[in-house]
């Protein structure tokens, strides 16, 4: 009888899946995003992905479940607003971080709304993440003016 | 019963664990919080001795102190015990350059209150090492006295690792009347531009240096914990010419006065025909 009792708690738990998404643009131009999914009834950050894009280049990196130190996300449906937070070391040396507060700008583009200026008066945001393989683990972009969605109860 | 026997083994590996030692700053382990503050405590210490002066003297010949700080290995253990009595830390002079940290002593010698029992400590240790019998504290005691170091935390105090809030800029070739004026950058701010620009009757001499400072997240295995700073340089010409251009990343935990040469990087450099001196001016 528990087994049937937790099966149905965890069938009907809310946050089952989610998705995190932030995007910055460096001053040359080049548009950083960075992807987190979250799994299970927990809510647990399963893995996460980092791209890179110029005009027609795009390259990116994954990183694991193993490599994500903290993560943290809310949104609040009040005032549709979200909290993002992710510490993360790929392979366990080389840093992908995120600091978010602002609005949950879910079901739109990112890109977008960074070209419309709306997240520019947000201050204390920042994305930082490793430029990828090929660069040595200091070699980073810092974006300060970033926009963020997260897609809670999926 | 059964299951606590059939625990035990766990059990035994998480203990284990909890009491292995780990290494800080460049010596050995990632990770380390403590043996990171207490060197890089350290390291400040030396800086600070090698700056007091009385009567145009030194008060103290610190070089034997540097090579303590630089040489000895710092580990980190949940509790340190000597003697069946529980410490802050010991070392292992003469035996060996290493000392031990009590990682639950620790956490409240970084309490910004506990400043000069902090200092007092490291200082304690290191003195050992370099040979100088610091029995109850005698000489420790009276060097944090002198220094005379107002409250802080270092949790903050070391972040960004390589902090610089000031510039100074000469001119290579400047005509009378010809000057450059130095700059100033907040610590606390992870991203800010600072121009300097030559002004007055320059011609060819003129020369408009911009530096974009950025910052980033020390990797796991430096040891060090928090930000770094780097910072892009560019200098233009009189028709806003980039000559030149550079990116520049102070050395991590370690001071930036020139003058006393006793960093490896002094944050001297010369560029496009500017030169640039980085500096961390202490308030």
């Amino acid at each position: 009888m528990k087994y049937i009792l937790l099966f149905v708690g965890l069938s009907f738990s809310t946050h089952a899946f989610a998705v995190s998404e932030c995007t910055g643009r460096t001053p040359d131009g080049t548009w950083v995003t960075v992807h987190i999914n979250t799994t299970g009834a927990m809510g647990a950050p399963d893995q996460g992905e980092v791209s890179f894009e110029k005009e027609e280049t795009k390259f990116g990196y994954r990183f694991s479940r193993e490599d994500i130190t903290q993560f943290f996300e809310y949104d609040e449906p009040s005032n549709n607003t979200a909290m993002i937070g992710l510490a993360a070391y790929v392979a366990k040396e080389s840093p992908v971080a995120i600091k978010y507060n602002g609005p949950n700008f879910v079901d739109m583009d990112l890109k977008t709304v960074l070209d419309q200026n709306q997240t520019k008066d947000i201050k204390g945001n920042f994305l930082r993440v490793w430029k990828g393989p090929g660069h040595s683990s200091d070699d980073q972009v810092q974006i300060l003016t970033i926009a963020c969605s997260t897609w809670a109860n999926i | 019963m059964r299951n606590l026997i059939r625990a035990l083994p766990a059990i035994g590996v998480l203990f284990f664990a909890a009491n292995v030692f780990a290494t800080g700053w460049d010596h050995g382990n990632a990770g380390d919080a403590v043996a990171s503050e207490f060197i890089l405590t350290g390291r400040d210490l030396v800086q600070r001795l090698e700056l007091l002066y009385e009567n145009n003297k030194p008060v103290f010949d610190a070089a034997d102190l540097r090579t303590a700080v630089m040489t000895t290995t710092v580990v980190s253990e949940d509790h340190v015990m000597l003697d069946g009595y529980e410490r802050d830390a010991v070392n292992f002079y003469p035996t060996q350059r290493l000392i031990k940290v009590s990682r639950s002593r620790w956490n409240d010698l970084r309490r910004s209150t506990q400043t000069a029992s902090r200092l007092r400590l490291v200082l304690h240790e290191y003195l050992w090492i370099s040979g100088v019998d610091d029995t109850n504290f005698v000489h420790s005691e009276h060097l944090i006295e002198l220094l005379n170091i107002g409250n802080y935390s270092p949790s903050i105090w070391w972040n960004p690792v390589n902090p610089v809030n000031y510039v100074n800029a000469t001119l290579g070739f400047a005509p009378e009347g010809c000057s450059i004026q130095p700059g100033k950058f907040d610590v606390k701010l992870s991203a800010e531009t600072v121009v300097l620009e030559s002004t007055g009757d320059c011609k060819e001499a003129y020369r408009k240096v911009q530096i974009v400072k950025t910052a980033g997240i020390t990797p796991a295995s430096s040891n060090a914990r928090g930000l770094f700073h780097k910072y892009d340089i560019t200098v233009f010409d009189n028709t806003q010419t980039a000559k030149s251009e550079m990116t520049f990343e102070p050395e991590w935990g370690a001071c930036l006065l020139p003058e006393n040469g006793a960093c490896q990087v002094s944050g001297k450099m010369t560029l496009g025909g500017v030169e640039l001196v980085f500096w961390f001016l202490r308030n």
